[in-house]
């Protein structure tokens, strides 16, 4: 559940196939979208085809030949970091879960550029291209290059399906084309982005992306708060007087809001715990995101387009207060949403919330069936297509560089290549990654995805941050403390999550598609239980034998009646149907017949797909890795063999090199400078 | 390179700012998640604090925390001469 959230492009391929029949936009309205789907694009490809006339040596493929303002490198930053799953996704949960959606984009989410604080300046200072770069400065340049290779590209194939994925899943709801085509679509976009433009190009396109996203936020945001005076407490109060917000909490809380007026259950939408309910969970999912967004590839590689370490500060501050800014502006978009639209609605179109910013964006120009409605949900989609696209560029761009900069010119040639051949490597680098992104995600197609960005986050902070942190901070850090450390890192978090509750438990997939089918017996009333306290922190982590995991108090629940299995309820419905003559309880009942169907072919499918399977990939029945996210565990250890191996083993390179990044890591002196034009 | 006693002082001067302002960012991040519930006890203007403090208040903090390492930060480059560029 926690990890859809930032997954939230995963997310979206739930309500693709629903969406493909009776999509967001009507068919006489298709042509608008396509009209400002074409001109973004047709942006973009102007911007690459200026870009591509710019870049000649390595340093201006990689890097933008270190000419990026500060100002500039903060947009591009912030467009890095706004992908559609921030932009769609935590408006989406903020409409639906209220308070718990701001925790996502702010408790975690943004708290992540401070971190840079410590990370990004003195690698720019010490860097040149890639991560491999900063790790070699003081240790052995082949290995540590060789492993920083693997774990960029590890990082990035993760979080890349999950992106193409949902690119493939959201261009195929928006104007209706094909999965396939969608994803060849976003890969051939973002390909010709790079291997024409390098990184000048997809700096470039982040930051008219970034500038898009935050103008059509505002817009909405402005029509939304309009008509409360721009008042943040009358605005509030509107949230919380608002029937459809109310009945949403009402159905979260189940049982529990019996005894509650309305004022209080709207109330609630605004207190925390409606989504997360475990803390622990919580806070795991939080380091992973935290830590490892300052350790990915591809927002690391962002700090070697500046000229200078003042440049580098700047663009801090400058990407802070626009991801801010933003993220403040989707509390309006989330609550707007959840008033105008309302939480069933956009539940019902999809289950993760992704459509709420753009069903606002329709509603505010003037509903479904006018032209300005379907401009301004072109627009935003539109948008979030871009953000897709220059996401995943930038993803691109980091892979091909660990290949082409680490392995074949650091590794196999050398560090002996001239700049043609450089270029060269890169952007044929570039397109086998590329290629390979566009058959992963055709391959994934309907698979759930969403686990898998959490993963690269948790591999992203278990595996590069302790490495380059230490290497950055630490005297005794040495090579051999990098390598292991890495790999101990990337490989706990991956064998976390293969036993974590992600993954697919044939017995309870057959469980739930069996309760669907026939029904639940009835359950006699439960009285109250006290809270159970758990044996320790262990328990709470790991499904052991003899071991109590803490259970919260559970409130009294009355006697419940026997639940039909669906196809006996659609059974009864057909029966009905006949009976019935108002034309709103046609329509009723014939939506109803539609969903019991759906959920019927889908509950059968879920048998048939683990038909003669009791347990899953791993050999497990149930999850033993209670966490959904492993980095509360992984980080640690990351660290922690980074520091022993360091400790047992001497590296005199890594200790004599020390004095000389002491100096240069923190002032910069003989860092890269601007390239001479 | 030689590492000279003017460059461990401006490295000590680092660390330590980059400490304290780490150390807010963390009170802030964290523990205003953990005390959520608690923290919801007090009302503003008819609204618990942790829903402003999710809302906006962190978002704040942290411009202000990275505005303040820029800027502590610059000086110290000037100050100890160690400041690139032209501006």
């Amino acid at each position: 559940m926690n990890l859809k959230a930032i997954g939230a492009t995963a997310l979206l391929l739930a309500s693709g196939a629903a969406l493909a029949a009776d999509g967001a936009v009507a068919d006489q309205f298709k042509w608008l979208t396509f009209a400002v789907f074409g001109a973004i694009i047709g942006l973009t490809m102007y911007i690459t085809w200026w870009a591509a006339k710019r870049v000649h040596s390595t340093s201006e493929f990689y890097a933008a030949g270190r000419s990026v303002s500060g100002v500039q490198n903060g947009w591009a930053i912030a467009g890095d970091y706004l992908s559609a799953a921030s932009f769609l996704g935590i408006a989406g949960l903020i409409s639906l879960y209220g308070y718990d959606g701001f925790m996502y984009s702010v408790g975690f989410l943004v708290a992540y550029i401070t971190v840079l604080l410590v990370i990004a300046e003195p690698c720019r200072n010490i860097g040149k291209y890639t991560l491999g770069d900063i790790l070699a400065f003081r240790n052995d340049p082949k290995k540590v290059k060789t492993i920083a290779a693997l774990s960029t590209i590890t990082v990035s194939t993760f979080y890349l399906t999950a992106q193409m994925v949902g690119g493939g899943v959201l261009v195929k709801t928006l104007i209706g084309i094909d999965y396939e085509v969608s994803v060849i679509g976003v890969g051939v976009l973002m390909l010709a982005y790079v291997v024409f433009g390098g990184m000048v190009a997809t700096t470039w396109v982040q930051i008219v992306k970034a500038v898009l996203l935050v103008t059509a936020s505002l817009l909405l945001v402005m029509f939304t708060w309009a008509p409360y005076g721009f008042s943040l407490p009358a605005f509030l109060q509107g949230v919380v007087g608002d029937a459809k917000v109310q009945a949403q909490v009402a159905k979260l809380l189940g049982d529990a809001a019996a005894n509650m007026s309305a004022e209080e259950l709207g109330q609630r939408l605004l207190e925390p715990g409606l989504f997360l309910k475990n803390p622990i969970d919580q806070i795991s999912l939080g380091m992973a995101l935290v830590f490892g967004t300052a350790g990915l590839p591809h927002i690391l590689m962002r700090f070697f387009t500046v000229p200078s370490a003042q440049e580098a500060r700047k663009s801090v501050i400058w990407a802070m207060a626009i991801i801010g800014g933003f993220y403040v502006l989707t509390l309006f978009l989330g609550l707007g949403a959840a008033i105008h639209v309302g939480p069933a609605s956009i539940a019902g179109l999809d289950k993760g919330g992704n459509m709420a910013a753009p069903l606002l964006a329709q509603y505010l120009g003037g509903g479904a069936d006018s032209v300005l409605g379907n401009l301004f949900l072109a627009f935003v989609a539109a948008v979030a297509f871009a953000t897709i696209v220059a996401v995943v560029a930038g993803l691109v761009l980091a892979s091909a560089s660990a290949m082409a900069h680490d392995i074949y010119v650091g590794v196999i040639r050398g560090d002996r290549a001239t700049p043609e051949e450089q270029v060269k490597a890169a952007r044929i680098s570039s397109v086998i990654v590329g290629v390979v992104a566009i058959f992963i995600g055709i391959a994934a197609k309907g698979q759930n995805v969403a686990h898998l960005v959490g993963l690269a986050f948790a591999v992203a902070a278990s595996s590069n941050l302790p490495a380059v942190f230490l290497t950055l901070y630490w005297k005794r850090c040495n090579t051999q403390g990098i390598v292991w450390g890495m790999l101990v890192g990337a490989a706990s978090a991956i064998a976390l999550v293969m036993i974590s509750p992600n993954m697919t438990y044939p017995q309870a997939v057959t469980r739930d598609a069996r309760k669907v089918l026939e029904g639940e017996p009835a359950a006699p009333a439960k009285a109250a239980v006290p809270a159970v306290p758990g044996d320790g922190l262990l328990c709470e982590l790991f499904a052991l034998r003899d071991c109590q995991k803490a259970e919260p108090a559970k409130p009294a629940a009355p006697a419940r009646e026997a639940k039909p299995g669906a196809p006996e309820k659609l059974a009864r419905l057909r029966d009905t149907l006949p009976t019935l003559t108002d034309a709103v309880e046609r329509d009723k009942a014939n939506q109803e017949i539609a969903k019991l169907e759906k959920d019927i072919a889908k509950a059968r499918e879920d048998l048939a797909k683990v038909a003669g399977q009791t347990t899953s990939m791993v050999g497990l029945e149930q999850p033993f890795f209670l966490l959904k996210n492993p980095g509360i565990i992984s980080i640690p250890l990351g660290f922690l063999m980074v520091i022993l191996v360091s400790l047992l083993t001497r590296d005199r390179r890594s200790e004599a090199m020390w004095d000389e990044l002491y100096v240069r890591q923190n002032t910069g002196i003989h860092a890269e400078g601007a390239t001479a034009h | 390179m030689q590492l000279t006693d003017k460059h461990r002082e401006y490295w000590q001067r680092n660390l330590r700012l980059t400490g304290v302002l780490l150390a807010i960012w963390f009170v802030v991040t964290f523990v205003v998640i953990w005390y959520a519930k608690e923290l919801n006890e007090i009302v503003v203007a008819g609204f618990p604090l942790a829903f402003y403090m999710g809302a906006q208040g962190a978002l704040i903090v942290y411009v202000v925390v990275i505005w303040v390492y820029a800027h502590r930060m610059n000086k110290l480059d000037r100050e100890y001469g160690v400041h690139e560029g032209e501006d």
